[in-house]
């Protein structure tokens, strides 16, 4: 049997709708004003998004064929962890870091131009590669070009869930001494296709998410770039303790209404980690806004956990950044266990009563050695990050 | 290091050339309500899921499950453009489709399977990454994975570099120690290049280490085979136990 083994976060990188750096960022959540804005495309409905603030950088002109919004996104956040990655290549070498990227959308931003000048005209859009632009590996490949490293590097991809189970791949190559380090790149970019079909399934919002209230109006869609050095020593903020996954096993795109498979999730991430259900201090919720969402995962958390966990979720404030959130949210947990504070679950007054969650309403000053970080996809794909106190 | 692999069971269809037919693909591994509708990635997926899982003997309900493609469900994202396109509107049914664990998630469905599923992709290096994916899966912990690596045909409208023959692979694998029934083994995977060694059927697909690894099974043949390219090219060598 395997002792229990933890993995630090030496570095991270955050840039989603309230700003760039993880503290920054963690104090907008905590200030509780949603970064709301109207789509930087037009649709056939109305909307808002959690977008990007500012301009966004192109990529290098030798990367020129990987440049879309979402590499852009990503290039974004990984000035922040550039110096610990520099690092972490001189101790153990180029080769023995990995990449895993987990999107939902890959660079479809980029596809849907290239497809609509094809319609129009014919003729392939000058520049664009599926291979370099639409791919969901697109992006390792200009990582790992600009950091210098030659060790794994792949795409995880599961919808919502996706840099949840990038995060769990990564602890399994650190498990299995295949990596020396892991950088996790959780990240994905709007684009029409994801808004369109989200719209099609009758849940987006026309206002900032509001999940676990009576009121609640459904999602709404963000992007965001999480990046988090992974390794097996050295400091950092928190540490990744377990990623529990499991799969519900019941419709493609609602979970199984009693959040079976969520709580297997939760009870095989705590097994991991080796602790119980009592020594959880916080809940960073999958939180979507739906009314689905909302039933199965209370019902979820009751299964495994006491009722007076502290829950709120985050995406009323960066909207549902989709492939991005697992990454995006365990970050977010892991600020709360480092600075000892829960964000606040924004809009979920008037509460709902039938799901019973201690849900947190306002920044709460606590001490947090242990949370957790759910996320829960199309696919039945369920995900649960354990975030403790180094 | 990198573990050793015991393959339990294989499954393979398509990876002909572009003008061959599919043979008529086998679906039973899914319930028939879940048939409707289903992208040509996902119908091979799951024919060769099936004859792998037959081969190992193994339930379907006991497996870890990757998925690994370059392109997973393209046809599905090329039909929602064309929605918006041509119709200003997107279809939800086809939207749940288009992700890419769409495989894994009708088959944990379907076989009521509740272990971990994962979907990867990794250019070229699909076949590379995937076995690694696998490798540490069995590492930590899983007893069974099953490893499908499928690819369609790329919509034309998309790309005219990346007409993919169709095709799909897949292998029951287990860790080699305390398995004695193998079919073969596949060992030291590591970076670097192969030269000399097991023939590759399709060069320039992203999946055409997995034809040559079918081949190199079905025609137990030994060797080292080069299961990814670009920068930073892969390889495995490959084993067959003695005969009897």
């Amino acid at each position: 049997m395997r002792g229990v083994e933890r993995h630090v976060i030496t570095a991270m990188g955050v840039s989603c709708a309230l700003g760039d750096g993880g503290d920054a960022v963690f104090d907008r959540l905590l200030a509780g004003e949603p970064a709301t804005a109207t789509p930087p495309f037009s649709l056939p409905f109305a909307t808002v998004v959690g977008c990007l603030p500012g301009p966004l950088d192109a990529l290098p002109t030798a990367l020129h064929a990987y440049d879309t919004r979402l590499s852009r996104i990503a290039f974004r956040a990984l000035s922040q962890v550039t110096a610990a990655v520099a690092r972490a290549r001189a101790r153990f070498g180029r080769e023995r870091i990995g990449i895993v990227i987990g999107t939902s959308t890959g660079g479809l931003d980029a596809t849907e131009p290239a497809y609509r000048h094809y319609r129009a005209s014919g003729q392939h859009l000058p520049g664009f590669s599926l291979r370099r632009a639409h791919a969901f590996d697109a992006l390792g490949v200009a990582l790992r070009e600009t950091l210098g490293l030659s060790g794994p590097c792949y795409a995880v991809s599961t919808a919502c869930t996706s840099s949840a189970k990038a995060i769990a791949s990564a602890r399994r190559l650190l498990r299995a001494n295949l990596c020396d380090a892991v950088l996790v790149v959780g990240v994905d970019a709007l684009c029409e296709t994801t808004l369109r079909g989200f719209h099609a399934l009758g849940v987006l919002s026309t206002q900032a998410a509001r999940p676990f209230s009576s009121t609640r109006n459904g999602i709404h869609i963000g992007e965001a770039a999480a990046l988090m050095l992974l390794e097996r020593d050295g400091d950092g903020p928190a540490n990744v303790a377990a990623v529990g996954e499991s799969s519900d096993a019941h419709t493609m795109s609602a979970p199984q209404p009693e959040g079976r498979g969520a709580a297997e999730a939760i009870r095989r991430a705590l097994a991991e980690a080796g602790l119980h259900p009592e020594q959880v201090d916080y809940v960073n919720a999958h939180g979507t806004g739906t009314l689905q969402n909302d039933l199965a995962e209370s019902r979820a958390l009751h299964l495994v956990l006491p009722a007076d966990v502290p829950v709120s979720s985050t995406k009323g404030m960066t909207g549902h950044t989709l492939g991005a959130c697992g990454t995006l949210e365990a970050l977010f947990a892991a600020l709360a266990v480092a600075r000892g504070v829960l964000p606040p679950s924004v809009g979920a007054q008037p509460l709902d009563p039938q799901l019973a969650l201690t849900v947190v309403l306002a920044p709460q000053q606590r001490p947090v050695h242990v949370a957790l970080s759910n996320a829960l996809a199309f696919g039945g794909s369920n995900t649960c990050v354990v975030v403790t106190a180094p | 290091m990198i573990p050793s692999l015991t393959i339990l069971g294989m499954g393979s269809v398509g990876g002909l050339p572009h003008e061959a037919a599919l043979p008529k693909l086998d679906l039973s591994l899914l319930e028939r309500t879940l048939r409707r509708g289903l992208s040509e990635v996902t119908r091979l997926f799951m024919h060769a899921a099936q004859a792998a899982l037959t081969d190992a003997r193994t339930d379907a309900a006991a497996v870890h499950v990757i998925f690994a493609s370059a392109y997973g469900e393209i046809a599905t994202a090329e039909a929602l453009l064309a929605e918006a396109y041509d119709a200003d509107g997107s279809s939800p049914a086809r939207f749940r489709h288009s992700v890419h664990n769409t495989t894994t998630g009708l088959l944990s469905i379907s076989a009521q399977n509740h272990l971990p599923c994962t979907a990867i992709a990794a250019g070229s290096n699909t076949v590379a990454m995937a076995l690694l994916e696998a490798a540490a899966q069995l590492a930590t912990g899983a007893e069974r994975v099953l490893l499908v690596l499928a690819e369609e045909r790329v919509p034309a409208a998309l790309s005219e570099d990346d007409p993919h023959e169709p095709l799909a692979v897949a292998l029951v694998l287990g860790l080699t120690s305390g398995v004695r029934c193998t079919r073969a083994r596949l060992s030291n995977l590591r970076q670097g290049t192969c030269t000399g060694g097991l023939p590759l059927p399709l060069p320039f697909h992203p999946l055409g280490p997995a034809v040559g690894l079918v081949e190199a099974l079905t025609q137990h043949r030994s060797g080292t085979l080069s299961v990814g390219d670009g920068e930073n090219p892969w390889c495995v060598d490959v084993h067959h136990p003695e005969p009897p």
